[in-house]
């Protein structure tokens, strides 16, 4: 190998990372001692190596943690691990035997295995918690169900209002007392003028089966009627409405009285107009009952027209008076209401109703509105 | 577990509670709040907790209590500790007693209970490891430098003997 000044820089790097062989290291030294430039380079180069960690403060690395020893044998290096193993109870009772009849083989070992199991820390039986009852429990024994006895005791009395009041009422119109709801009018028998009593409702089929070929407008009129609302104005019978207007401001006397000025004045108007009567209900009187007339049954007298009696004076179809009671409750309890014949106090219904309509949700708006035409219709 | 086994393991493990926590923080009444909040969490999860884990789960509660009450009053200097309410001369070898309990006072609060929990109540490293949510490994290794820290300060059994 040849050396010349070519190629020693390369080879000064491989002879300063000892990658060259003995005889190629032999031939560079020759070459340097020959050549003092070489020989700079040289000195240059191996000061660029890293220097060893000799004089870095690093502790030495304690190699005994890292030894590993089979388990079954203790000897020299590892009998620490078994001393505190067997302090800590962790080990079977073979190797601890083993680790006491190792411990015995030399005095120092002896006396440092002792030390060990000095070690364990024994509890001290002086310390107690003191006044443990208020450490001991008892559970509670629930109740299955609550039972909130306001609100079913609330309940339940309002259910068996309700109750009682749908009773009463189902109870008084299956005893057969004449009830007319839908026009607001008892009718009760003058036995001494009328032979029956004729009611709205109650037409009897006779007066009927008279009324319909004589004509049409009394059959609409009896349907009318029986609506509660003012029967139509057609031309034959405006007068016996206007009539029958007058009729009304009657409506406070005694029943009998009215009734017979009521009846003459319609006689007289039938006279004239030579044609059929029909009963007029006016819609004022249902007006009025929101004006503390809640419950008023005008006296009207109901006409059958299409009956005719010979013993009249006029001949032509007479009418029957019927009396109906008048039942004027301004004067005598205002706070009084009648569903059907049943006297109410107008209170306690408006109270029931109010309790009705918060149970099923309703608004007051609603609710106000259905007892102003719950009273309306009693 | 039942009214009955609560009651039955607070006649049992109340004392070796309040031992172990007192053992670690050195306040009685402190210790004593710990104890009785951990029997309240078993008493309120008494459905879920077996009768025969109840003293381990009393323990890992009592032990993060006491974690938390170490980590709350850590700069808090207590002065009336109880070591000298219960005297260690009850024991036998008084003063071997003695330096044996200094040199658990120097031990870190992870190694100290880690060997009351292996010397008061016999726990093993897997149960000791539930409690204190350690690794057995660890267990064994801390409870392994524990044990010669202790060594160390005892010095010669010449001299503690």
């Amino acid at each position: 190998m040849t050396i010349n000044n070519n190629n020693y820089q390369e080879l000064l790097l491989l002879y300063v990372d000892g990658e060259l062989q003995p005889k190629e290291m032999d031939a560079v030294d020759d070459f340097i001692a020959n050549n003092y430039r070489a020989k700079e380079e040289l000195e240059l180069l191996l000061n660029t190596k890293m220097a060893a960690l000799e004089d870095v403060d690093i502790k030495p690395l304690q190699k005994d943690a890292l030894f590993k020893f089979e388990k079954d044998a203790i000897n020299q290096y590892n009998y620490p691990a078994y001393f505190v193993e067997y302090v800590n109870e962790a080990l079977s009772q073979e190797d601890r035997l083993a680790v006491e009849a190792f411990a015995n083989t030399q005095a120092s070992l002896t006396s440092e295995f002792e030390l060990y199991k000095l070690t364990k820390v024994l509890p001290n039986q002086a310390i107690v918690f003191a006044n443990k009852e208020v450490l001991y429990k008892k559970e509670e024994k629930r109740p299955v169900v609550y039972m909130y006895f306001k609100q079913f005791s609330a309940a339940a009395i309002l259910i068996g209002i309700m109750l009682t009041t749908f009773i009463v009422i189902n109870k008084k119109d299956s005893n057969g007392e004449v009830v007319n709801t839908s026009n607001n009018e008892t009718v009760l028998p003058n036995s001494s003028e009328i032979n029956a009593p004729i009611t709205n409702r109650n037409v009897d089929d006779k007066s009927l089966a008279k009324v319909k070929p004589q004509t049409n407008s009394s059959n609409s009129g009896i349907e009318k009627l029986s609506a509660g609302k003012k029967i139509s104005s057609k031309k034959n019978i405006s007068n016996t409405e206007v009539a029958l207007n007058n009729v009304e401001t009657n409506k406070l006397q005694s029943p009998t009285v009215a009734s017979q000025k009521k009846l003459t004045s319609v006689e007289n108007i039938v006279g004239k107009n030579q044609d059929i009567v029909k009963p007029i209900i006016e819609e004022q009187s249902i007006a009025k009952t929101n004006t503390n007339e809640v419950g008023v049954i005008q006296t009207i007298p109901t006409v059958s027209g299409i009956v005719e009696n010979p013993n009249k004076t006029n001949s032509v179809a007479s009418a029957k008076n019927v009396t109906y009671k008048t039942l004027d409750i301004d004067n005598e309890n205002e706070n009084t209401v009648y569903v059907g014949n049943l006297k109410l106090n107008k209170q306690k219904v408006n109270n029931l109703l109010n309790k009705v309509g918060k149970i099923f949700g309703k608004s007051k708006k609603a609710q106000l509105e259905d007892v102003a035409t719950s009273t309306a219709s009693l | 577990m039942t009214e009955k086994e609560y009651n039955i393991c607070v006649t049992s493990h109340a004392d070796n509670v309040f031992r172990f926590i007192i053992k670690n923080i050195k306040h009685e009444e402190d210790a004593r709040d710990i104890v009785q909040t951990a029997f309240e969490k078993m008493w309120k999860n008494r459905e879920q907790v077996e009768n025969e884990k109840a003293k381990s789960f009393l323990f890992t509660v009592a032990y993060n209590q006491m974690i938390d009450h170490i980590r709350k009053n850590k700069k808090v200097i207590v002065a009336n500790t109880v070591e000298e309410d219960y005297k260690v001369g009850h024991q036998p070898n008084f003063e071997l007693r003695k330096k044996l309990n200094e040199a658990l006072n120097t031990l870190s609060d992870l190694h100290k209970s880690l060997v009351l929990l292996k010397d008061y109540e016999g726990y093993n490293y897997d149960e000791i490891g539930q409690i204190t949510g350690l690794k057995e490994s660890q267990v064994k290794v801390y409870l392994h430098r524990a044990r010669i820290q202790l060594k160390e300060y005892l010095g010669s059994i010449e001299q503690v003997l």
